[in-house]
Order: structure tokens, then sequence, then C-alpha cells
């Protein structure tokens, strides 16, 4: 008798941007910051201005829709599930998510719509709309390798410190240290950025003891919009798992929609 | 003749009509098709089996142990959506029940009795958006067959009666039945909604196949709140109890014969009888809050005539049985504690008013040309005994539901603790199919004996509904079990508790997610405590054990 069954296996995802948009970086009305993709160009940028260029990069945008496809592949490479969604946002706060495959999810779908205000719409059981606590965000999502953090739409600068730490070819390596006070899974990081375009390529992430615990990849990268990048593909690897791996393939993104407050309401989850 | 007149109109009238046709359709059209295909086999365990005949399928018998479910489904919806205005929805089910119904050697013959089937429709309905644009905005409109699900609580919801219950089958805990209804909608501004909804014809309950065990067994208690009068009731009936040996033990047959036989009532077609309903959704500090209103009736029914036919030797006893007329006003409340980690909660309670319902008893044993009305008074020892009235007058007919309100309600919240565990807790105040206020006697634990006190417990019981999720495998494998225990409950009106015995459901499942969509799951639904109960009661159900797989696309 659970009577949200594969509710919470999705849920997740509610909270997800997947490293596509740092939407605390918005304006307080709402507004994308403006793109300042350009590199300086005369003296090596910092370490924390490089950092916060692409914070400002990732969240250049005032609302996005995005299709992504996941792929969760076992230790030895095969696929173990394959999910298809799709999510509107609006905002830092603002989130519809709705799921096209596979099949026993089709249809449910997600509304954020505000701090703590979050909803379900259960196909299962006559498209009823539910509240939810959101401790039900708090998991990983269906078998994947994300981690709660990367469905929160978080900016590095604020929780971390960065120092530089050499580059690779055309790269920029970033070493992240979490600033006192904060908190995550992953108190450590190391970061590849591509300096011109503010662009995060790799992350590798950290115990406190320095012991690398995921590696998540970011590729195929193409600007959807005004000085917005999106990675065509991302993959995370969790090495704690014997490298089990996920995929996030982005199918589709447009960005600056014009999209009203009425596309988030319980109204707009319930029409679909 | 219709040709006839295109051709006279000619060509500019073709091209117009081709013109505002093709123009907001052909190019906004989304179609959107999904099901899904389950088989379910179901094994019942000690539970009471039922007399012949059997009804349709034949071979799908009520067994002491044997299987009760062999079933397949196929599943498809159909979502059409012309633009943002308009969309259709179209969701329907074969079901193939795995069990035959031979009857005769025709019977063999046809596809339908050696296989038979029946098609369920979900759901068949037009939505409108925003019917009157900007000049009421955001103001919507589906018509058709559909169910409008209220309420804040998981799946016990005491606000939501516009659709009855499907408690066909006891995994689904009361699936809400599509009806044909006109549903409103208007979200005038913020996040105030508001939902008003009209159902032309009531649909009944759809029952379980272990419920004639409760409406057809004439030894149980009759379900008056006047306990002398049940008790007088009782008493009557001795006659057609066996009785044991003193010597042997060994039961002795009555040599009578009592048979009911039920009939149901469905309310007549017509304006009075239609359901309505309203509510009003709002959100204040972050918790969502509603109000609302039914005016309708409780969808599963109850005995109101009763009339003693045949011979006192071969006493053929027919019932009729009327669906309850009630309002209920209810209120809800849900959110998100972020003080507790974001444990969601909700409360839901309802106040039902109930129409009177009255057992009429009547006596065509020892008057069959002109039934003689039959009633219960007390003598000077508080002992009631029967009376009779004239042929054609009525008599003071027992009471079986009356008109004093009842509340039902359910307080709950869950939790997930971290990435693996869920939890979710409900205290539920009335349960799906409970109705009426006062208390009502249980079916003995001895079936025949009708000598014994039965236990006496409040029409609306109370109950705690409890369950824990766990994910392995990342996610592929999940282990779930849920309980139900009934709680000793306290009756408002007479100041007593429950003659409490013990009672529960267990539910534990493995789900095995194989690949996208596909689901095999094994798990048993195991009814606790003894035929006296709410849960060992036989119309209950039974013990089962069962294997399910499904595809979803």
């Amino acid at each position: 008798m659970r009577f949200l069954h594969n509710t919470w296996l999705c849920l997740g995802v509610v909270g997800c941007t997947f490293g596509l948009s740092s939407v605390s970086a918005q304006t307080p009305t709402g507004q994308a910051a403006p793109p300042s993709a350009v590199a300086p160009a005369a003296q090596e940028e910092s370490a924390e201005a490089l950092l916060a260029r692409c914070d400002k990069q990732n969240a250049a945008f005032s609302d996005a829709f995005f299709h992504f496809k996941m792929v969760v592949k076992s230790s030895s490479g095969a696929v173990e599930r394959e999910v298809e969604f799709t999510t509107k946002q609006k905002g830092n706060q603002q989130r519809l998510v709705r799921f096209l495959s596979p099949g026993d999810i089709k249809g449910m779908g997600f509304l954020l719509e505000g701090p703590g205000v979050m909803y379900a719409k259960l196909p299962a059981f006559g498209n009823r709309v539910r509240r939810l606590g959101t401790s039900q965000m708090n998991q990983s999502f269906m078998g994947s390798d994300l981690s709660s953090e990367d469905m929160s739409a978080i900016d590095y600068a604020p929780s971390y410190a960065a120092t530089s730490a050499g580059s690779d070819g055309a790269l920029r390596v970033l070493s992240l240290q979490l600033k006192p006070g904060k908190a995550s899974e992953f108190p450590r990081l190391k970061m590849w950025i591509e300096p011109t375009k503010a662009i995060i390529t790799k992350i590798e992430y950290y115990d406190a003891a320095g012991k690398k615990l995921r590696t998540s990849d970011r590729s195929d990268f193409k600007e959807d919009g005004p000085g917005h990048h999106s990675p065509g593909k991302m993959t995370y690897i969790d090495h704690r798992r014997g490298d089990h791996k996920t995929d996030m393939i982005l199918v589709k993104s447009t960005l600056n929609n014009g999209y009203s407050a009425d596309e988030f309401s319980l109204r707009a989850l319930q029409r679909d | 003749m219709r040709f006839g007149l295109l051709a006279a109109l000619g060509r500019p009238v073709f091209a117009w009509a081709l013109l505002l046709s093709a123009q907001p359709a052909l190019a906004d059209v989304d179609l959107k098709f999904s099901g899904s295909i389950s088989s379910d086999m179901r094994f019942r365990i000690q539970g009471q089996d039922r007399a012949l005949p059997t009804p349709t399928p034949s071979q799908w018998a009520l067994l002491k142990n044997g299987f009760s479910r062999n079933e397949n489904r196929i599943r498809a919806t159909l979502g059409v959506k012309f633009g943002e205005k308009v969309r259709g929805v179209a969701d329907a089910e074969l079901m193939l029940y795995g069990f035959s119904d031979l009857k005769d050697i025709d019977s063999t013959t046809l596809r339908d009795r050696v296989d038979p089937y029946y098609l369920e429709v979900h759901a068949g309905y037009i939505d409108v958006y925003n019917l009157f644009g900007d000049v009421i905005p955001r103001f919507d409109l589906r018509i058709g067959r559909q169910t409008v699900p209220w309420g804040a609580a998981d799946k016990f919801n005491p606000i939501s009666n516009l659709n009855t219950l499907d408690l066909s089958d006891p995994l689904l805990f009361g699936r809400a039945l599509a009806n044909n209804m006109i549903r409103a909608d208007w979200n005038p501004v913020g996040d105030l909604q508001m939902t008003a909804v009209l159902v032309p014809v009531f649909r009944p309950a759809q029952l379980p196949r272990t419920a004639p065990f409760a409406l057809l067994d004439p030894l149980r208690p009759a379900p008056v709140l006047n306990q002398g009068i049940r008790t007088a009731l009782d008493n009557e009936r001795s006659v057609y109890v066996p009785v044991p040996d003193p010597l042997t033990g060994e039961l002795i047959p009555a040599g009578r014969t009592l048979t009911v036989e039920a009939d149901v009532l469905a309310p007549e077609v017509s304006a009075a009888n239609m359901q309505f309903g309203a509510r009003m959704a709002w959100k204040l500090w972050g918790q969502d809050m509603g109000v609302s209103y039914y005016r309708g009736r409780f969808g599963i029914p109850l005995p109101a005539w009763s009339i003693s036919t045949g011979t006192l030797d071969n006493n053929l006893t027919l019932t009729s049985l009327v669906y309850p007329r009630t309002d209920v006003v209810g209120v809800e409340m849900a959110g998100s504690i972020e003080k507790l980690g974001g444990m969601g909660y909700w409360i839901e309670a309802a106040v039902n008013f109930p129409g009177e319902v009255k057992l009429a008893l009547y006596d065509a044993i020892t008057s069959p040309l002109a039934p003689r009305p039959m009633e219960y008074l007390a003598g000077p020892t508080g002992k009631y005994y029967r009376s009779y009235g004239q042929a054609g007058q009525q008599a003071d007919r027992p009471v079986v539901v009356d008109k004093t309100p009842f509340p039902k309600a359910t307080v709950g919240a869950d939790y997930a603790f971290g990435g693996h565990v869920y939890v979710n807790i409900q205290y539920v105040h009335g349960f799906i199919d409970e109705f009426g206020a006062g208390r009502v006697a249980r079916p003995r634990k001895d079936a025949i004996d009708v000598t014994a006190q039965p236990r006496v417990e409040a029409r609306i019981g109370d109950y705690v509904v409890a369950g824990v999720d766990v994910k392995l495998l990342s996610e592929r494998l999940l282990l779930r079990l849920f309980g139900v225990l009934k709680l000793p409950s306290y009756d408002l009106a007479s100041g007593l508790w429950d003659d409490w015995a013990p009672t529960g459901v267990l539910f534990p499942q493995i789900i095995w997610n194989v690949f996208g969509g596909t689901e095999l799951m094994v798990g048993s639904f195991v009814m606790l405590g003894d035929r006296s109960t709410k849960f060992g009661d036989p119309a209950a159900g039974a013990t089962e054990v069962f294997v399910r797989g499904k595809v979803s696309f």
C-alpha cells in the first residue's frame, strides 16, 4: 500500500539543475545577470574571480526549458535505467518537471512553486495532485550518481574558497575548499575551467582526507543563450560505487522563453 | 441533400471551411499515448468458501484455498491537445479474468464464456482551458467521464466523495471510479482555486466479490443501531441454527432453512438525485488549505427493506438495499515542516450529515397476501419483542443510519531518510467503507452461535496506517511493508468504548524494477483477526499471496 509508489523515486529531480544553472546569481527582479563571459586579457584572472564568472555564466538566463535523457550504467557499462524528462524553470525557486519515460513514471509531474512548496501529480491515482514534504528531495534520483547537491542550484563562489592549481592545456584548474560554516558532502573540489567562456568542463569531488569520491565530465557545449553555454553531455562517475556511471544528455534547451508565473502553478501542473 | 446544398453554395464555402478548420488544428495537434500491460496472479489462503452457485465467471470461485485472481490487463491512454485551448483524454483498460464461465455445452462454443473479459473506461473527457478568454481568465471546464480526487491525505480522503470507490481489489484500498461529470475550475487570483462539480447520475461503488458474505449471511447480526432490537432479531433466527447434541456435541441440523436474497435499489435518475460538490483552496503561510462541500450519496448500500416470505420452515427473506444520502462539509490542510527536516504532513476532516435509513420489516409468512409490518417494542424488562402493525400501515422501523452527524478524519506525515528509506504514517478516523454514527454489532466469532452476544463497535473506527519503503541496488529493488492496525474507538453519543479485538492488515511487497517501466512484484496481503473483526471478517476478503508483472510505456 505504498500510495505514492514511484513518486519518491523521482522526487530528487525536482530541484535539479544539473549544473546548467546557478540561480542564486539572479538579480532580485529575477532578470538574468548580464552576461560576462569574456575573460580579462592582460593579467591572469584570480581563482576567485574566475569562479564567480563561472557562476554568472551558469545563471545567464531569466527562465529556461531543458529536455534531458538520463542513462544510468553499472560499473561494467551495462545500461540499468533510462529516464527522460523536461524541466521548466524560472528564478531560483520555481520549477516544473515532467517525466516522459519510462512508462511507469510517464506523465508524472512535479512542481516546485517556492521555498518548501512542492507538489506531485500522480497519474496512477487519477492525476491526483499532492503536496509533498521537502525531505523527499534529499535523496538520489532513480539510482543515478547524482547527489542532492547536484539537484540544488548552488553557486560555487559563496560556498568554496578557490585557489589556482595550475593549468591543463588551455584549461585553468582550480582547487576549491569548503568555506567555514558551509556544509557539503564534498568538502574539496578540483575544477577544470575553460577560461574564455567560463565553462566548467570537469569536477573531481574529494572528501576531507583527499580521497576522490566522484568525477563529473561535461562536454559538447553549445551556446543556447546570450553568454550561456549548456553542456550537451554530463557524465557522473561515482568511485564509491565501483565507478558506477550516469550520463545526462541534454536533448534540447531554450532560454529566456518569457514564462509567466502561471506556468508554475497548480493549474499548470494539472493541465498537461 | 447535404451534398446538394454544398454544391449549391459553391466552392467559396468549401474553401472557407478548409481554412477555418485547418488553421488552428493541424499546426498544434499534440498526441500523447501511454499504457501498460500487466498480469496479476493471486492465491487465497484460509478464506471462507462461498456456497454454489458461483456468479459469473463461474470458474472464479471463492475457495478456502485457491487461485483468487488470474487476470491480465491491457490499458491504453490517449491524449490529444489542440493548441493551448482544448484537450481530450481517453483511458480504457481491457481486463481478462482468466477464469472461464462454462455452464453448458453451448457456452463452450462462445468465446466470451470461455475467456471472459470486461472493458473499463477510466477516463473520457474534454478539457477547455480559459473558456471565457480574458473576460474571466483562468476558468477551465472539464466535461465527461473523470475522477475528481479531493483531499490532502494519502489515500484515505474523507472529503473526496464525488467518485465512489472501487473496492473490488483490496490492494488498491479504494480507487476512485470514473463517472460522467461537469467540472469547472477557476483560479481568479494567486493561489486561490475554486472548483464546482456536477454529477448527473450516481455511480455506485464496486464492491468486492466477498461483499455478499456480509449481505447474504442470515445469521449475521442486523446492522441496526438499537442493540435490543438486534438481539430480538437474533433470537428469532435461533430456530434456523443447528443445535449441538447434548450427548455427542455434534451439531444437529435445525431442519429449517433461512435464505437471504438482496436486491439493490439504485437512486432514480432525476434532477433531485444529482450529486454536487464545491471546493475552495488557497495557501496561507506556505501551507495548503481548503474547504469543501459535497451533496450526494454514500457508495456502499445499506439494508432498508426486508420481507420474510415462504414458510417458517423454508424462510426466504428478501432484502432491499439503498444508497444513503449525505452532505459532507470538509476541511483540509497540508504542507512541509522545514524545522522537522522537511517532513510532509496532512490533515483532512469531514463532517457527514447523513440521511436517515430505517429498516422496514414485513412478514409475508403469516400473511402472504397482505404482508404485515413488524416493529419491535421494549417490554417492562427492557427486552424487545415483536409486534405487528396492520397491513398497509407503517410500523416503527429500527434505525440503520440515523441523522446524527459524524466525523471522518485523516492526519498523517511522511519523511524520507537519506536516499534509501521512506516512512509514511497516518491516523485514520473512519475507514473508506464506514458510514454512520453510533455503534453496531460485529459478526460473531462463531458464525452459527446466535445466542452469543456479539461484540459491539463504533461504526466509525480508528486506525493507524503506517509503512516503510527501503530502496536497494541502485533503487531497482524496493522492499515495502505497510500495515493497518485497528484501535479501540470511543462513541461520543453513548460514551462507550468498543468491545475491541485485535485486527489489522500486513502488506509486504518486493518490487523489482527489471528495466525501464518494467516491474515484477511478489507480496502478500495478510488479514489479521478473527471473523468478528474488521479485517478478519470473511466479507473483507482473505489473506492472499500474489505475483504481478507490469510493463508501462
